[in-house]
């Protein structure tokens, strides 16, 4: 119930609107959707440009990085209505570079190397390539329901699920390790960070973040106990480029959930992502949840990123 | 820094508590409640490579059933990472791994 609530964008729906039968943008151009008897002619001949078969490339091939994790053996598939992604790229203008599908995949890579959870236990590893940032950090929104803990956690309260107001389920809410999180309210440390969201405190961010300004990797562990406690927890936790590029914002470059039911004994993800050709149990995106975004907002309400 | 123990220690400890928790003969306190929450700790983070059955019991048993009882005994909050903590003993049961709460099982 929870998923269907929560946006969780696939690599598929990241890509092109196309498939959908709308005007590419930039293109100028529009594409009609396949119908089931024309589909293999939509295929060949779509009405396209250079800028439009440039964008589809490097979206292609991003969404393919993106999926690396899960080892899908299937070739970069393009929509119904698009150009297979072996034609040419436009050619490079002297403000860009050029765009092959080498270049597109070295320049900005994110993905997780190993680990996954592991009945409670969270410890993952992703590597962060050619994203130029002062370091990576990660911010942990958290949202819970059915808590036998006798008190509130949490500053922040959204209801998800039902239809119409009906059915609805009330969640308390954080982000985690951050200032109404109950690791400062309750057992009284302070924030991991001074005035940021993140989740990891100075001593983790030393041993578990490498970094040279372009390329590292981020390992994030946890073991919520707490999950006894509660009838269902959720976790989101985000990737972040530090004042990525250097323009005073920070970057979210990868997000995964994960998280449990009836007191920890189930996974939320039965599955979840491949990595390292095992069951993750923790599903990858390349965006935040409006939960994620409503819980950081009302508990970091200045904090930027993109 | 973590307490060192052998592994044929640690498997003790996990049998004597096991069988507490099945409803043995001791009366358990705040001080058995602390060395439970380090075994648990030490299983889920560096599992030692002897007695399965043995430590899968003892997971079973404990989680999620013991914690509430735990929880109370030692004065848990939750922590970062929905991990709980006792500020009183700076003792984790969950969240990252914190040599405070585990052991360091040694060969026997």
């Amino acid at each position: 119930m929870l998923e269907a609530q929560t946006e969780q964008p696939t690599p598929q729906s990241a890509s092109p609107k196309a498939s959908r039968g709308t005007a590419v943008p930039g293109s100028g151009s529009t594409v009609t959707p396949a119908s089931a008897n024309s589909a293999m002619q939509t295929r060949i001949a779509p009405p396209v440009t250079n800028d439009w078969l440039a964008g589809a490339l490097s979206r292609a091939v991003l969404a393919r990085a993106s999926t690396a994790a899960s080892h899908d053996p299937s070739p970069i598939s393009t929509p119904d209505c698009g150009p297979p992604v072996t034609a040419s790229p436009a050619p490079a203008t002297a403000s860009e570079t050029p765009r092959t599908p080498q270049d597109v995949a070295m320049k900005k890579k994110v993905d997780a190397v190993t680990g996954g959870v592991t009945g409670l236990t969270l410890d993952v590893t992703y590597s962060v390539t050619g994203v130029e940032a002062d370091t990576l950090q990660c911010v942990q929104a958290w949202w819970g329901s059915g808590s036998t803990l006798g008190q509130k956690v949490g500053n922040t309260s959204i209801k998800l699920g039902g239809f119409l107001g009906i059915g609805t389920k009330e969640y308390e809410a954080f982000i985690d390790g951050g200032q109404y999180s109950p690791w400062v309210t309750l057992s009284g440390n302070p924030a991991a960070h001074a005035t940021q969201p993140y989740y990891l405190t100075a001593a983790e961010h030393a041993s578990q973040v490498t970094w040279d300004g372009k390329n590292g990797t981020i390992r994030i562990y946890d073991l919520p106990s707490a999950s006894a406690l509660f009838e269902e927890m959720h976790f989101e936790t985000a990737i972040v480029a530090v004042n990525a590029d250097k323009k005073g914002t920070d970057k979210i470059v990868r997000v995964f959930t994960w998280g449990n039911s009836k007191q920890g004994t189930v996974q939320q993800h039965k599955k979840g992502d491949k990595i390292a050709n095992k069951r993750s149990h923790l599903q990858a995106s390349n965006s935040p949840s409006r939960t994620f975004k409503k819980i950081l907002k009302n508990d970091y309400p200045t904090y930027k990123y993109k | 820094m973590a307490e060192a123990i052998d592994s044929t220690q640690f498997s003790a400890l996990v049998a004597r508590y096991l069988a507490s928790l099945d409803g043995g003969p001791d009366v358990l306190t705040a001080a058995d409640y602390e060395t439970m929450v380090r075994l648990w700790n030490t299983i889920k983070w560096h599992r030692p490579d002897r007695d399965e059955d043995l430590l899968a019991a003892f997971e079973a048993r404990f989680f999620p059933h013991e914690v509430a009882t735990v929880v109370s005994a030692l004065q848990m909050t939750p922590s970062k990472g929905m991990a709980l903590y006792s500020r009183e003993r700076d003792l984790y049961l969950g969240g990252a791994p914190h040599d405070n709460s585990m052991y360091e099982v040694q060969p026997a």
